[in-house]
């Protein structure tokens, strides 16, 4: 709701042209960049946390889902798996967009780099 | 022609189309180290940039069809097959991250670790689908309940090897004739060099498969043998392969890539042919086995998928044609590019 009325806040001021001077309202939209991160984030863990035990609620309970197949290492293995892979992403997202912002915003192009053959 | 069969062809096709267009994503990953050149393995990247992502969803709807028409082989396909699943999943993620990021610094040993994961994870993915392949052919061992009792070294085994190299030749060949469309000058004719070693190798190792399968992998021939209309199919793909180095020969590389996908869409139709009716095989006991009865979801769950595969699928295609329209032509590198 905070979100929904900070952008109408937001519309009003830009409607009215004076959004760019209101930088009260411009630093608060910087730290509203984490809520709905953080809504997610919890939404996602109250979803999963509360349907335990049930994987299919009141049919079937996480227990009984598991697939016999694979081995408590295997699930281990790919956990670590994935958890490399994402602090690894993080760490390089982090530094493409530190170096971005440091960098400014780019001119516009004046056309391709590689220019085509017109044979 | 039954609801079960009906879904057999359609999740049969949803992979096929993935291979036919994922298959030159990974080929093009699989000669990608091939020059040192960083203009060159830019505009390599750029040859599949507008389209490698629509063409990964391919194989997302195949899994998905699987999963809702035949969710039983789903099960123990995707849990049997976990670490070799989970290790695709990390050749897959690293090329489309390699992609993406490549370009976006200057330094040279920047752009050398994403072509080498790029070229690494294209190889690897599809060296895995080929193993995969492979052991549904050659049958894995499920007990009663259809669990596999396996684990990940019962998957590497010969043919599954022999199926893994073929894939990877087989997209080697079918991405460079597609890079050959879509670069000029300089790239253009290094690509076209690189074709005739990648034609080669994939005709010793299909015929290197043929020959395994036919004489280790019996029960793949046994519906040709029962139908012999269906010969046409193996027919089909020799002729298919066997006109790829003619058009190559003749300059009509155009062709040629018609004919590399007639030959994976064939190749493909073989594989399913020679699996029918059963889904997975079991090798321990062939009573255990899978097929296109025992694993199905419930006839109306068929017929109500079967009504929205037939409002989605026209819509895909539809979407894939415009995207391959807009980026007709050979390869342009503007301030957009990867």
């Amino acid at each position: 709701m905070t979100l929904i009325l900070l952008s109408f806040l937001g519309v009003y001021y830009w409607w009215r042209g004076t959004l760019f001077d209101k930088r009260w309202l411009l630093w608060i939209f910087v730290f509203a960049i984490l809520a709905p991160h953080i809504a997610n984030q919890v939404g996602w863990i109250a979803a999963e946390v509360g349907r335990q035990p049930w994987i299919v609620y009141g049919l079937l309970r996480t227990s009984e889902g598991l697939s016999e197949a694979v081995t408590a290492n295997a699930v281990l293995g790919s956990l670590i798996m994935f958890a490399l892979i994402y602090l690894l992403l993080f760490a390089v997202f982090i530094y493409l967009l530190n170096e971005k912002i440091q960098h400014g915003p780019e001119e516009k192009e004046e056309g391709p780099i590689i220019t085509r053959h017109r044979a | 022609m039954d609801l079960h069969v009906i879904w057999f062809i359609l999740v049969g096709a949803l992979f096929t189309g993935y291979a036919v267009l994922d298959g030159f994503d990974l080929g093009i990953g699989a000669v990608h180290l091939f020059t040192d050149s960083d203009e060159e393995r830019r505009l390599m990247i750029n040859s599949i940039g507008p389209v490698w992502d629509g063409n990964e969803v391919w194989l997302v709807t195949g899994g998905g069809a699987l999963f809702a028409a035949f969710p039983e082989a789903y099960a123990t396909v995707f849990s049997g097959f976990y670490t070799a699943f989970m290790l695709f999943l990390l050749a897959l993620i690293f090329r489309a991250v390699a992609i993406e990021f490549r370009s976006k610094q200057p330094m040279r040993w920047w752009r050398q670790m994403w072509d080498v994961g790029f070229s690494v994870g294209s190889v690897l993915a599809a060296f895995l689908l080929g193993v995969a392949m492979g052991n549904i052919a050659h049958g894995i061992p499920l007990n009663a309940q259809h669990v596999y009792t396996g684990n990940f070294w019962t998957l590497i085994h010969p043919y599954s090897i022999l199926t893994g190299l073929t894939t990877v030749a087989l997209f080697a060949m079918h991405g460079s004739i597609y890079g050959v469309l879509k670069t000029e000058d300089e790239l253009h004719d290094k690509l076209r060099t690189w074709i005739r070693p990648a034609i080669i190798t994939f005709i010793l190792l299909f015929v290197i498969t043929t020959m395994f399968t036919l004489l280790f992998e019996p029960h793949m021939a046994s519906l040709i043998k029962t139908n012999p209309v269906l010969f046409l199919v193996p027919l089909i793909t020799v002729l298919a392969i066997a006109n790829i180095p003619r058009e190559y020969y003749f300059n009509r590389d155009g062709r040629a890539f018609l004919s590399s996908c007639v030959a994976v869409i064939s190749l493909l139709a073989l594989f399913g042919l020679g699996i029918f009716p059963n889904m997975v095989y079991s090798i321990s006991d062939p009573a255990n086995s899978l097929t296109i009865y025992n694993a199905a979801s419930s006839e109306k769950t068929l017929r109500i998928m079967l009504t929205i595969a037939a409002i989605g699928m026209p819509l895909v295609i539809a979407y894939t044609t415009s995207i391959y329209y807009i980026f007709r032509g050979k390869v342009e590198l503007t301030g957009e590019s990867y």
